[in-house]
Formats: C-alpha cells, structure tokens, sequence
C-alpha cells in the first residue's frame, strides 16, 4: 500500500554512486561536505518565503490571529508548525492525512524554534487571559530532490524574520481599565515583525553505508539520489548563538560519538555562510520596505496622526 | 535555634529550583550520573505473542510486545520481497502523563516515536534472514516520568530478544539532561522540564549510536561531553538487560531440566 519515500534506483546506479563515492566524488560534482546552491525569495506579501536548495523547493507561510490563551499561560501566545509534502513534490507523496516522514519534519522544526525560545511568546500576549496573538507558520513542499528539512527550516526561518503582524490598540474604559482590543490595518499604523531572540537554521548529513551497517560516510546536503542509497541521515540545527538546537538522528545505520562531534563541528562552519545569505535577503527586503512609502502619506485621518513611536 | 538550623541551605535535600544539592545529590537521592532504578522482565504475556518484555526505568514504564516474523497483515500491509519489515505501534494510556489526556493513534508525538523505533531496528535486526515478512513490536506505555524514547527502545530490544529475533546487538538507551549548566544522567520529567535532554541509543558490542534526540538547546561544545556520559548511561542500562536476559534463560534452561547451558 505504502508507496516508497524515494524513487527506486536501479543496482547499476547504485553501484556507480557507490564507487565514485569511494573516490571522494558525488554525482552532482559537490565535495563531500559543499551544499547545493540556496535561493531565497520573500514576499509578495510579509510573511510569505520561497527557499530553495538545488531543485528542492519549499515554500513557507506566516500567519497570525488573535485567540483566547491557555488558562494555565495567560500571558503566552503560541506557534505551530505544519509540513505539507504535497503529491506535486514527488510521486512517492500522497495527498490526504499528513505521513509520518512529514509529521517528523514538522515535529523537529517546530521543536527546535519553540524549545530553544527562538520566538518570545510573552510578546505576543495583547491583553493578558484575553488575547494573544497565535503564530503558525504553513510550509509546503513543492519540489522533492532531497534533503527536506533543511530546506524546510530555512523556508521557515525567513518567513518568520519577514512576518510582520499587525499593530493592536488596547483600548480602555473610562475608569482606565484595558476592555477590548482594535487591530489596525497596515494603512493606518505600521504592522510589527515578531520579536525574535535567534532563529535556528538546519543542517542535514546524508548517512551512506555500503552494506546498511557498516561506518557511514556523512555528505552534506544529500540529494534525492544519494538519498534514496542512504541508510541514514544525521540532522544539526544551530543557530548563531553557537547553540544547539537540535540533533536528530532517527535510527537508521548506526554511526560513532566521533563522527557525530565532526558532523557538528562541519556544520558549525557552513552555518555562517547559510545564515550570511538569508540575512542578506532580509536586509534587501527592509531596505525595499523602508524607501516604500511611510503610511503617513496616505490619505484621511491616518495622516495627522503621530508616526507610533517604537 | 534548631528550627533555624533545620531550614539553613545546607540542607541535603535540594530546593525548589535546585537540581544538584552541592553535596551532589539530587532531588530523588541520586548522584550526577547514575541511571534510575531499571526494573526489567522477560515473557510477560502467556498470550499468542511470540516475545514480551515490561521495562520501567524509575516511573516510566513501558510494555512491549513481538509478533512474528510473519505474514504481511494488519493496517499496514508493508512488504519487502528480500527481507523483514519492522512496523512500531505505540500506544499511551490517557493518563499516562499525569492529566487525563487521550491520545489518538493519529497523535503526532506517539507516530514520531514508533518511527523512531522502527528506523533504530531496521538495520539492527537481521532482516534479510526472514524475508517477505514482517515483525511487529507493539508498545504499550501505563505512565512517563521523563525519558520515554529511551524506555520504548529498551523494551523493544528485550521483546525481539525474548521472540528470539536474530540481531546485531542490544540496543540501549538513556537520556542525559543539561539543567541549569549542569550535566545529569537519566533525567526525570521534572528535570527535562527545567532543561534540555538529550536522548540517545547505543548499540554497546558495535559501539556506535542509533539514535539521539534534543529536545531543547544546549551550547554546541558541550555536545561531546553530554554524548559520553550518555553513551556511559547506556551501558549501565546494557549491564542490567543483558545480566536479566542471562539469568532468565538460566531459569528456562532449568525449567528444562537442562544443567547450567552454557550461561
């Protein structure tokens, strides 16, 4: 019933990315430890992101609402993550209830921005045990050719350092106490970004064993190819505080303490570089943003009022 | 005076907030890196399982069960055509957390877990000796303190043992947790809590590691440490599967009025 993850590859290619492996060569002509080329696209509207690396292709979507908080955390919002492999990715990716592949590239990305504090959920709140601000960000693959979390992290990343949500009014009663709340279009106050303290970045090693058992050999970035003869991956995510955020390796063959130290330490030095572009995007962006337009200049009562002083 | 000197820090059990007393004591009396108490048992069930194991590693305790090698049945109906497929279906009892909380089979953290499972398996079972067949571990767990990856492996590991499913070797887990700077092993849920833990497999004879998983972060350099006392936790947790496994077949070599077979 259950279609394979990866398209099959025959014994003879196998065999030949087999042994240029031995030869230190990849398919594609990378080194052992390059990445393919990343592209990252924001916009049209804030909040949206387009990563790619290679071929592989994810978009990510940010959206927030105002929902009543969780009794027990008056003074926290909330973000969620969901992965959609959708069928247009791959043949191997059927529509319907999400598989358990897409359930744990979900779990690892959300884990790694919730669990290291990435996002500040106390400044979301809006009006304590009233409103808070719930955060979900939607990440849809559109092109399978290996290595999907990482791909799906840096989607991510950069729809949520683009997001901006718009700006809320508390609004009082006579004897000053806070009663309701007014969300202003982006026209009359200035939407915000969300106050984020790092934001995690994913790295994944494809981990390829000849016989499924024996010492792997770790590549960086696994294409769809190297995939499908992988027994294993090794996943870091690190974020620019030197921090771990998380190291998944989900069974598969099994590899030394050693070996998972060097996989950091590799990772560690690429980050920079996969962090640089994405800041670079972002920067290009704000500046686009900036020379737009103030909203001041636009027409009726919005006008007159004080730029919000923040 | 003497209530005085009862209340004075130096106390040896620690606070509130306070995971290793500066004796090096910790809230349940253990030391910095020393494992739970680890309850196993062989052949649990007189039922139509072929293997069953209950592991409890302090107040986590999981129930495991082995079916097969056999026909290609059930939900699943995965087949391979040169080798065995290992399919993992965890279930949770609603009050397994502490609040009454029923978890579907549809809930996210239970699939990631039998994934996880199945995937530690795949290469550590010998598949390729049962083929076109497949194996089932079921995984029931009663309650969770912490650690829940660990105890799931650890008693799959002893319920294929018991079916007398070939295998490469034992796979053992333990967790070790950072909290507040510190580094403890086999962390309970009030400890991971209040830090970050790190889970991790290890297959002992192979020496080499199945699986890890963080659960929050931790500084990047403090990563080989955390794996070593680990890896050290894991075989405290080998030396008490391996030594039940052992005095085990022991009683059923008795049993069948065979002397000391080779045990």
């Amino acid at each position: 019933m259950q279609r394979p993850t990866h398209e099959i590859v025959s014994l003879s290619e196998r065999a030949f990315l087999l042994g240029a492996l031995a030869e230190g060569l990849r398919g594609d002509g990378r080194g052992v430890l390059d990445m393919r080329p990343v592209h990252i696209r924001l916009g049209p509207s804030s909040g949206a992101a387009e990563a790619t690396l290679g071929d592989t292709r994810a978009l990510a979507r940010v959206s927030a609402e105002l929902v009543e908080p969780f009794a027990d955390r008056p003074t926290e919002g909330s973000f969620a993550m969901s992965v959609e492999l959708s069928p247009m990715a791959s043949g191997a990716f059927e529509p319907g209830r999400p598989s358990p592949e897409a359930i744990a590239l979900s779990r690892v990305v959300e884990r790694a921005i919730v669990k290291s504090n990435a996002i500040d959920l106390e400044a979301l709140c809006v009006l304590p045990a009233k409103h808070v601000w719930a955060v979900r960000c939607d990440v849809t693959v559109v092109d399978h050719c290996g290595n999907l979390l990482d791909v799906c992290a840096l989607a991510a990343a950069a729809a949520l350092r683009h997001f901006r949500r718009p700006y809320v009014r508390v609004l009082h009663s006579e004897q000053g106490e806070a009663t309701s709340v007014e969300v202003c279009a982006a026209d009359v106050e200035e939407p915000e970004h969300l106050a984020l303290r790092h934001m995690p970045l994913a790295l994944s090693f494809a981990l390829i064993a000849e016989d499924g058992f024996s010492t792997p050999l770790a590549l960086l970035d696994g294409s769809e190819r190297e995939e499908a003869i992988a027994s294993g991956s090794l996943s870091v995510v690190l974020n620019q505080q030197g921090e771990l955020c998380a190291l998944h390796k989900s069974g598969g063959v099994p590899v030394g303490a050693e070996q998972i130290r060097e996989c950091v330490q590799a990772a560690q030095l690429k980050f920079r570089a996969l962090a640089k572009a994405l800041d670079e995007v972002l920067n290009e962006a704000k500046k686009s943003l900036a020379s737009s337009a103030p909203p001041s200049a636009r027409t009726g009562e919005a006008a007159t009022r004080q730029p919000p002083s923040r | 005076m003497a209530r005085a000197s009862a209340t004075a820090p130096s106390s040896a059990r620690p606070g509130r907030h306070e995971f290793l007393s500066p004796e090096g004591l910790r809230a349940d009396g253990r030391r910095q890196a020393e494992i739970r108490r680890f309850i196993c048992k062989l052949e649990t069930t007189d039922g139509r399982a072929d293997g069953a194991a209950f592991v409890a590693q302090g107040n986590t305790h999981v129930a495991a069960a082995v079916h097969g090698p056999q026909d290609p049945s059930g939900s699943t109906r995965k087949m391979a055509h040169d080798r065995a497929i290992i399919v993992c279906e965890l279930a949770m009892a609603p009050f397994a957390m502490g609040e009454w909380n029923p978890r579907g089979p549809s809930d996210r953290m239970l699939t990631e877990i039998a994934a996880m499972v199945e995937a530690v398996f795949e290469p550590l079972v010998l598949t390729h000796l049962y083929p076109g067949s497949q194996i089932v571990i079921q995984l029931r767990v009663a309650q969770v303190d912490g650690g829940l990856r660990c105890a799931c492996v650890n008693a799959a590991t002893l319920a294929l043992i018991d079916a007398g499913v070939a295998m490469r070797d034992y796979a053992c887990a333990c967790t070790v947790g950072h909290v507040q700077g510190t580094l403890l092993l086999d962390v309970s849920a009030v400890e991971d809590g209040a830090g970050a833990e790190l889970s991790v497999a290890y297959l002992p004879k192979v020496q080499r590691i199945a699986l890890t998983h963080l659960s929050a972060a931790i500084p990047a350099d403090e990563l080989g440490e955390m794996l070593d006392l680990a890896i050290g936790g894991c075989k405290q947790v080998y030396d008490a599967l391996d030594g039940h496994v052992r005095e085990h077949m022991r009683l059923v070599a008795a049993g069948y009025g065979g002397s000391n077979a080779g045990f």
